[in-house]
């Protein structure tokens, strides 16, 4: 089939594009903005060219210059890859589309940035090499950091500071497991290196402690607890659209790696031991998440840590065994708070502040925002018939059959998402004086009822919807095909 | 085994500065310190005495088991300029928080 590697372009595309944007912005002022959109509208045509020859083969991949796989670079595309690129492009369209609708200055380097952060995201997703993932996590780390600035106030400066400390050390551990591998088993390669590892496993612990590097640099990354401070502090000081990015297309490229080296090269979707820490890791990110939720009294601060609460779930879930409604509350969750953020960017740019409580002492009148917001916050409390509520009873199902406590929990935090989402609901919207002049373009309102619409088909229809995370569960635990595909056996 | 402890040396002594040093600058310091000792392991890992640059050609049969692993050179010299951009960056937004916070303590500027 002709179109079968397309979706390996993806990377170059974002690569040209966060290059000539500051070229371009030479002969016209607009023209960043549109080569960002084009390029990531573009990405997501390439991915689609490659659907229809993944549904038949589950794994499609490519070597890079014709080196065979253990010693050249492979990229493999497999079903739980595509959905996680489907997602990640989803969240970066958006970022772009509002950033272009709501940013009144027009910076070139902002949207190169956002092009270098499509880079990393989607070479991770797409390589099948360890130290090609690490480099593709520099990329996406270095941009985020830049990011992270962009906000004109000072507090940014420092919370993006803190970050890159943080994450740079982060990074750092994640070489230094790689380099400990490639002692040990001397392949980079993903596919080769489960082979090798497979037989390694028992007598080497040493193979452990450089599974732990690798794991605790992946997860500083997606914010779990108690590596999560950094990312409220970083998303309060940057700009909503960026927090956006940051609370979603990030966790889930973290989560992706995280589930690609744990399950694909150290096949440990069988092991207890992992089963029950990824349950403990995930009800303490649930718990604390939830917790320092009610306590802000930022707005995005808020949404930040109801973001680091609902990845506790997907990896309860991954505890549990339940891999689909992982994959589908991590869909879930993205869909929620990109509509989250980029409403609250709206209130906030429109309001001037991003206090709960001086939000409040505004009358917004925005009937759209009103009713989208009410939509968001509902579902990230798992009201049913809405997509947020689909999955967390997925969870709480298989929770109440393996383990009655988890589930407890799960609800319980449930409730308490419920409490704080609605208490900041309340009062952004009980304003009575001083009306606050909110204008939405068209385009954003598309992008508005698109979410909205996607968080109630997921919510009511979604046995048909779920077919998709099934699959990509399914290939995300065949380890046996990955290894076949990648080294062509 | 020399060159392993002295790799683990300088990663531990970066992570103290990166840990105990109160200036942003040191700590910067102790993050490429860090990252040196990573890339001195991984430099190691390919070492071997007496072994040859492993370009085909140039040897014959014989001297094939003699060639050294090239791929960890590679592998830090991508890391080396991975390293670069993030002192850059880093040094970029010192740069800016020391002009609208005034210092350059950690401390300090968590307290602020």
């Amino acid at each position: 089939m002709m179109f079968d590697t397309y979706s390996f372009l993806i990377v170059p595309v974002f690569l040209v594009a966060a290059f000539s944007i500051p070229v371009a912005k030479l002969y016209k002022r607009k023209l960043p903005e549109n080569i960002a959109l084009y390029a990531s509208l573009l990405s997501a045509l390439l991915l689609a060219a490659s659907i229809p020859a993944l549904s038949s083969a589950k794994t499609l991949s490519y070597t890079i210059g014709g080196w065979k796989p253990p010693y050249g670079i492979s990229i493999a595309l497999d079903q739980m890859s595509a959905v996680f690129i489907a997602v990640s492009l989803l969240a970066l369209i958006l970022c772009i589309v509002f950033s272009k609708e709501h940013l009144r200055t027009h910076k070139s380097e902002y949207y190169s940035l956002l092009c270098l952060f499509g880079v990393g995201m989607t070479g991770i997703f797409h390589t099948a090499d360890l130290f090609n993932m690490f480099v593709f996590f520099e990329i996406l780390s270095i941009s985020s950091y830049a990011l992270a600035c962009y906000a004109k106030n000072k507090g940014a400066f420092r919370s993006a500071l803190n970050y890159l400390m943080l994450g740079s050390f982060g990074t750092s551990l994640m070489l230094l497991g790689i380099a400990l591998l490639y002692g040990i088993t001397g392949t980079l390669n993903m596919a080769d290196m489960a082979v090798k590892l497979e037989g390694l496993m028992p007598t080497t612990p040493a193979v452990l402690i450089a599974y732990s590097f690798i794991a605790a640099g992946i997860l500083l990354k997606a914010a779990v607890v108690p590596l999560h401070a950094w990312k409220p502090a970083v998303i309060k000081n940057s700009m909503p659209e960026v927090g956006a990015l940051f609370a979603t297309a990030s966790t889930a490229t973290a989560l992706y790696a995280f589930f690609r080296v744990s399950y694909t090269v150290f096949g440990f979707s069988e092991v207890a031991l992992f089963r029950n820490m990824l349950l403990v890791a995930g009800i303490a990110t649930m718990i604390v998440g939830a917790l320092m939720a009610v306590s802000q009294k930022n707005l995005l601060g808020l949404l930040a840590y109801s973001t680091i609460s609902q990845t506790g779930y997907v990896l309860v879930a991954f505890g549990l065994a339940n891999y689909t409604a992982g994959l589908f509350h991590l869909f879930n969750v993205i869909i929620i708070e990109l509509t989250l953020f980029f409403a609250a960017g709206i209130l906030i740019r429109s309001a001037g502040t991003s206090d709960i409580v001086s939000l409040g002492s505004k009358k917004i009148t925005h009937p759209l925002l009103y009713w989208v917001m009410l939509l968001a916050f509902l579902s990230n409390a798992g009201v049913p018939l809405l997509n947020g509520f689909a999955s967390k009873w997925m969870i709480y199902v298989s929770g109440a059959a393996q383990a009655p406590l988890v589930a407890l929990v799960a609800v319980l935090v449930s409730a308490i998402t419920f409490a704080y989402s609605q208490k900041a609901f309340a009062i952004i919207f009980s304003g009575r004086k001083n009306t606050v002049n909110i204008k939405i373009s068209q385009t954003s309102r598309a992008c508005f009822f698109m979410l909205a619409g996607l968080m109630i088909f997921f919510g009511v229809f979604y046995v048909g919807g779920i077919y998709v995370f099934e699959m990509a569960a399914e290939s995300m635990l065949d380890q046996a095909g990955f290894i076949a595909a990648v080294l062509g056996w | 085994m020399i060159e392993f402890i002295g790799a683990f040396l300088l990663m531990a002594i970066g992570l103290v500065a990166l840990l105990t040093k109160d200036n942003l600058i040191k700590k910067v310091i102790g993050l490429g310190l860090f990252t040196d000792g990573i890339h001195l392991f991984l430099i190691s890992l390919g070492w071997r005495g007496g072994g040859l640059a492993p370009i085909i050609p140039d040897i014959t049969f014989r001297q094939f088991a003699l060639l050294v692993d090239p791929l960890p050179q590679a592998l830090v010299l991508t890391s080396i300029v991975i390293d670069l951009s993030i002192t850059a960056v880093a040094l970029a937004i010192i740069v800016q928080v020391y002009k609208y916070y005034g210092t350059l303590s950690a401390k300090k500027l968590g307290d602020k």
